[in-house]
């Protein structure tokens, strides 16, 4: 679709959900919502009673039921259903990136497909070496040793490899969504805060999700967020392209390890205009 | 992060990729029994299972972990199972015949852009229609409380306070959902949509 071809959001979204109550069976994410207790009076009675006479949606509510009751199985039934684990090497196969470690195969490695008594050692060559039982088993002992050496280095390198993805990926996520433990702190203008006050942020989150109220004077559609510590030239954080929600706010989100207990300001600039701010917020981080 | 979750999925929301074996072992035949108890063949409820863990796990960063991880997992399920049987009456319905001005679409905002010189023209229409599909399908991969958000903000115009005395969370939850809901949306269908006030 080109960019002139483009549809507003909220009157599609509206007409979705307004086809999905005439519909004629309530949507999956209707019956969730008639559950937990987010639809009005008059559609949660408007589900109830579809629910009396629909067999289908009654039985799908029985299963979003069984869903939130669901009894996780022991770790040893788990592991003992060969249907999924070879639904699982299926899986491995189609996951993005294929980033899962491979446990499987760390365990085929080391266990024998059969029996070492069984199995004649083999030379590089692949001839049999028939040397008498001493060198047979100093070869043995020898094809063991290099198996666990390489064993071992396998294991120490996959557990740095995942280590390091595991990181990567809490960073990732850090980075890109508000953490549940989230503090939050709202910053008014001039016009509504009184001089003498300085807003408190007690931050035990890993984010610190910020509420700034641009001043009436500002006449831009973009902004530039700068967060200095108080007294110090280098900004800490740089926010660009921010732009107002619908209650006239600004929103900001930034990890709580950029900013150690002190005080600090943003500073709000026009993201067209000059290097002078058009309104400085003070605040404190503190610990709780 | 919810304690209603298990241990397996906890590990694997924070980011440990490797725990997501436990988490398809731990809910595959609670998944799988989903589709063969509705009349699905085992072959095609194994793919219907593939794909709704496909979308688990492709949809992890937009899940919060404030709900119940198995509530998500039957929302992915239950939508799946719905398209589908869409799909298959609208295959049926395509070799039978092809209606490109059914004239069934009746919403307040449809009906506008119909009246529209635009509206009437079988492309535009088309594009809208796809739209819609892809906006259905984004919404049904949101986590639900997340989606109720965006739901709630749009089509009842609700304010933060009044979202969240009807969902029983904090105001701050619902606005950091719908931050993240805008997000998630306008990576998915912005191509599809000139803005997502929420």
């Amino acid at each position: 679709m080109t960019p002139s071809k483009k549809l507003p959001f909220s009157p599609v979204l509206r007409s979705v959900l307004d086809e999905d109550r005439r519909a004629a069976h309530p949507t999956p994410n209707r019956l969730i919502d008639y559950r937990s207790g987010w639809l009005s009076p008059e559609e949660a009675s408007r589900v109830e009673e579809h629910l009396r006479g629909c067999q289908e949606c009654a039985e799908l509510l029985r299963d979003l039921e069984a869903f939130e009751g669901f009894a996780v199985p022991s770790g040893t039934e788990v592991s003992a259903d060969s249907e999924a684990d070879a639904a699982w090497q299926r899986m491995r196969e189609r996951l993005p990136g294929k980033v899962v470690a491979d446990s499987k195969a760390m365990r085929l490695v080391s266990a024998p497909r059969t029996s070492p008594v069984a199995q004649e050692p083999r030379w590089p060559s692949g001839r049999p070496r028939r040397d008498g039982a001493f060198a047979q088993a100093a070869f043995r002992g020898w094809v063991s040793a290099l198996l666990a050496a390489a064993l071992f280095v396998c294991l120490v390198g996959l557990g740095i490899l995942s280590r390091s993805v595991v990181r990567l990926q809490t960073k990732v996520r850090e980075l890109s969504q508000p953490s549940p433990n989230v503090a939050t702190i709202q910053l008014f203008s001039d016009a509504v805060r009184g001089a003498a006050e300085r807003p408190v942020v007690s931050a035990a989150g890993d984010q610190i999700f910020f509420t700034l109220e641009p001043p009436d004077s500002a006449n831009t559609k973009e902004f530039r967020a700068e967060i200095r510590k108080d007294g110090s030239g280098e900004p800490i954080a740089r926010v660009h392209g921010l732009r107002k929600m619908d209650d006239g706010l600004l929103h900001l989100l930034v990890r709580r390890s950029l900013l150690l207990n002190g005080d600090y300001e943003v500073n709000l600039f026009s993201e067209s205009g000059g290097p002078k701010p058009l309104q400085s917020y003070p605040f404190t981080v503190s610990s709780p | 992060m919810s304690s209603e979750n298990d241990d397996c999925v906890e590990r694997w929301l924070l980011g440990d990729d490797a725990s997501f074996e436990g988490v398809f072992h731990k809910y595959y035949r609670l998944v799988r029994s989903f589709f063969t108890k509705r009349g699905f063949t085992p072959e095609e409820s194994e793919d219907l299972t593939q794909e709704v863990f496909i979308r688990v796990y492709k949809g992890r960063a937009s899940f919060r972990g404030e709900s119940r991880f198995t509530t998500w997992l039957f929302q992915i399920c239950a939508n799946l199972f719905r398209n589908e049987l869409r799909d298959r009456s609208a295959q049926k319905r395509d070799h039978t015949e092809v209606r490109l001005d059914d004239g069934t679409l009746g919403s307040e905002a449809e009906q506008l852009e119909d009246d529209s010189e635009e509206g009437a023209d079988p492309v535009r229409r088309a594009l809208r229609e796809e739209a819609k599909t892809k906006l259905r399908a984004a919404l049904a991969d949101l986590p639900p409380q997340m989606r109720r958000c965006v739901e709630l903000r749009v089509d009842e115009d609700l304010k933060y306070r009044e979202i969240a005395a009807r969902m029983g969370v904090s105001i701050d939850t619902v606005k950091a959902h719908l931050f993240q809901a805008r997000q998630i949306l306008k990576e998915k269908l912005g191509d599809y949509f000139e803005d997502f006030n929420l």
